[in-house]
């Protein structure tokens, strides 16, 4: 029992003493900012809307595939005179409309 | 109750075991250096260098042309993808930086299904001890001429390539 | 129960025979783990001197940004005069005609292309800004602290550009240390190129008397899709004369919106570039008393930002501008386009070059 005890208390310790550790740097903060994932989806959505082909199927590509691969949320509605692009990772929140 | 035996009472037990844990811990974590700020450096700089490569090679060089990673992607050209992309993160100014090293998987929406396949590698072999990073770009695929099976359904699609990379 | 018998420990733990070795030890250790955090502790007050190399690769990161996704930015206005087309324009300030403005209004300088449409890919820059920006001869060392940099540590920087056509890398800065930490980014880009339009001089109406007039359609050459567009104000655009059959020279070059008047006498301007390599200005040709003679390959080259509002103000409801040339021979002339369709049959093309690949990368300390 006390060899248990002392054990986690051993471990925890170690956990908290990294984590304190670790801060809050720079580059932390560029990598958890999802920048390159919502210029892609943009560039995307702008590729595949100059092409002129359907764009549900498409859309519906890039939201499966984004929620399966990358676990965040897109939401694309695509109307002739408005685009909505909607990004969501849990995290970061993203909602662009762009009025054509 | 009391003799010369050297014998721990209950209160110098808890004293000899806090002082035997603060030990352990202080010599443990003296030891163990973990530099969390400079490996998520490598990261930033490793993680921004391929989604530049991954986002230059999608951009048509010409207007109205298909991007060149549309056509390695279309064409499932491998090689040619892995030495454009060599090209572009190995070269620099001043060397220093070490060679860059990937691995590539495309990913497509099959109805309601995801599938996947490998695509393109510099021919190096993952040990799992490497620090890696993964980037990834949303392909407009709008004829695959050659689909690998079991492969994507053939309409114009969006396709997910992942490249995983790392460096010596 | 267990407190009786603390207190009877505590006060009838009198025999001390064998134990002081062990309070010894105790005492020991207890300063020792003191001595030891303290130790620790006082690592922790170097930290801030430990952190420059994250702050250096902060710095470089930073930079790479400005470089590559930024068109940068300059205040466009003194009082109500334009000094520079727009505001993301700070290439198309001139230090030769207003130095001090130059230096007060730019904010940043981003290699990138301006962002007037929302679908511009971010990773394009422009070729006329990386020249402006890696010309030695162009800005002081510390104008680029100030401007790409930033920060109140006084960093040091070396900056280069490095294109993958096999053209020659052009660099900024002092040379990287070799023994120190530095901080350090690399970012790819595609470089745009400006547009040229290849004319026929030669008059097939017969109406032209020597005079050709090419027409800046900004509205037409808004057509592309943002990335692949001619941006008249903005880049250089360049015109090749051909199919001269006898030797004739060029008279006058003037600007016309809508009403014509010479070219600027300082830059930005237009320039006649000949085969031979000679380059002349184009303001005022005649009463210099030469005759510039032309030939087939001459090129008449028109500056980055001389197409703009702060030169022609009637630009915006006009939407054109036209620029012309007069030639001694009477066949020559006609009404060109500079435009993205040319007609095939009069041997006339337009040529906008392919986007080329450049390692872009810089070293803070």
């Amino acid at each position: 029992m006390g060899l248990i005890i002392s054990v986690s208390i051993f471990l925890l310790a170690i956990i908290v003493n990294q984590s304190m550790l670790v801060g809050q740097t720079t580059s932390e903060s560029v990598l958890d900012f999802p920048k390159a994932e919502i210029q892609d989806i943009r560039n995307e959505v702008f590729r595949y809307r100059s092409a002129e082909v359907d764009p549900d199927p498409i859309q519906a590509d890039i939201e499966t595939l984004t929620l399966y691969r990358k676990s965040a949320l897109v939401d694309i509605s695509n109307t002739s005179e408005r685009l909505t692009i909607h990004y969501n990772n849990g995290v970061t929140y993203y909602h662009e409309v762009i009025q054509i | 109750m009391v003799n010369e035996n050297g014998v721990l009472y209950t209160i110098e037990g808890v004293a000899a075991g806090v002082l035997m844990i603060t030990t352990a811990y202080l010599v443990v974590s003296t030891t163990v250096m973990f530099t969390p700020g400079d490996s998520h450096i490598i990261d930033m700089q490793l993680e921004q260098l391929g989604n530049d490569v991954l986002a230059s090679m999608d951009t048509p060089i010409r207007y109205g042309d298909p991007s060149p990673l549309e056509l390695y992607i279309t064409d499932n050209d491998s090689s040619g993808f892995s030495n454009h992309f060599l090209l572009y993160a190995n070269t620099a100014a001043q060397p220093g930086f070490g060679r860059i090293k990937f691995n590539s998987t495309v990913y497509y929406r099959k109805d309601a299904d995801v599938g996947s396949y490998h695509f393109s590698d510099s021919g190096d072999i993952m040990t799992g001890r490497e620090h890696m990073v993964n980037v990834n770009r949303r392909v407009f695929v709008k004829d695959y001429t050659n689909p690998p099976p079991p492969g994507p359904d053939d309409r114009p699609q969006s396709v997910l390539l992942e490249v995983t990379l790392w460096r010596d | 129960m267990w407190i009786e018998k603390f207190h009877y420990w505590v006060f009838h733990h009198t025999d001390d025979s064998g134990q002081l070795s062990i309070d010894f030890v105790v005492g020991l250790s207890i300063f020792m783990i003191a001595f030891i955090i303290v130790s620790t502790m006082s690592a922790g007050l170097l930290v801030g001197l430990q952190s420059k190399t994250i702050d250096y690769d902060a710095v470089a990161y930073r930079t790479g940004v400005i470089l590559a996704e930024d068109p940068g930015e300059i205040d466009e206005t003194v009082g109500v005069a334009y000094i520079a087309p727009d505001r993301y324009a700070w290439d198309l300030i001139y230090p030769d005609y207003y130095p001090a403005y130059h230096e007060a209004n730019m904010m940043r300088m981003g290699l990138a292309m301006p962002r007037y449409y929302y679908d511009i890919p971010s990773q394009i820059v422009m070729s006329h800004k990386t020249e402006q920006f890696f010309d030695p001869s162009k800005y002081e060392r510390d104008f680029y602290k100030d401007k790409i940099i930033f920060g109140d540590y006084p960093y040091n920087y070396y900056i280069t550009i490095t294109p993958l056509d096999g053209g020659q890398s052009k660099s900024v800065g002092d040379p990287v240390p070799q023994k120190q930490q530095t901080g350090y980014i690399k970012r790819v880009v595609m470089v745009k190129h400006p547009a040229n339009v290849t004319l026929n001089v030669f008059d097939t109406t017969g109406l032209a008397n020597g005079e050709m007039t090419v027409s800046f359609n900004f509205y037409n050459l808004s057509s592309r899709t943002p990335g692949f567009m001619v941006y008249p104000s903005l880049e250089r655009s360049i015109i090749n004369l051909t199919n001269f059959s006898t030797p004739t020279t060029i008279t006058s070059v003037k600007a016309c919106s809508p009403t014509c008047e010479d070219t600027q006498p300082t830059t930005p301007t237009i320039w006649i570039k000949k085969p031979n390599g000679e380059v002349w200005r184009a303001y005022q040709i005649s009463p210099l008393g030469m005759a510039l003679s032309v030939e087939n390959g001459t090129l008449i080259e028109v500056d980055p930002g001389y197409l703009s509002k702060r030169y022609f103000p009637n630009l915006g409801p006009v939407d054109k501008i036209d620029v012309k040339m007069v030639f001694s021979d009477p066949t020559l002339g006609g009404e060109k386009d500079f435009s993205y369709v040319q007609e095939v049959s009069f041997n006339e093309s337009f040529h906008q070059p392919n986007l080329t690949a450049a390692v872009l990368e810089a070293w803070v300390w």
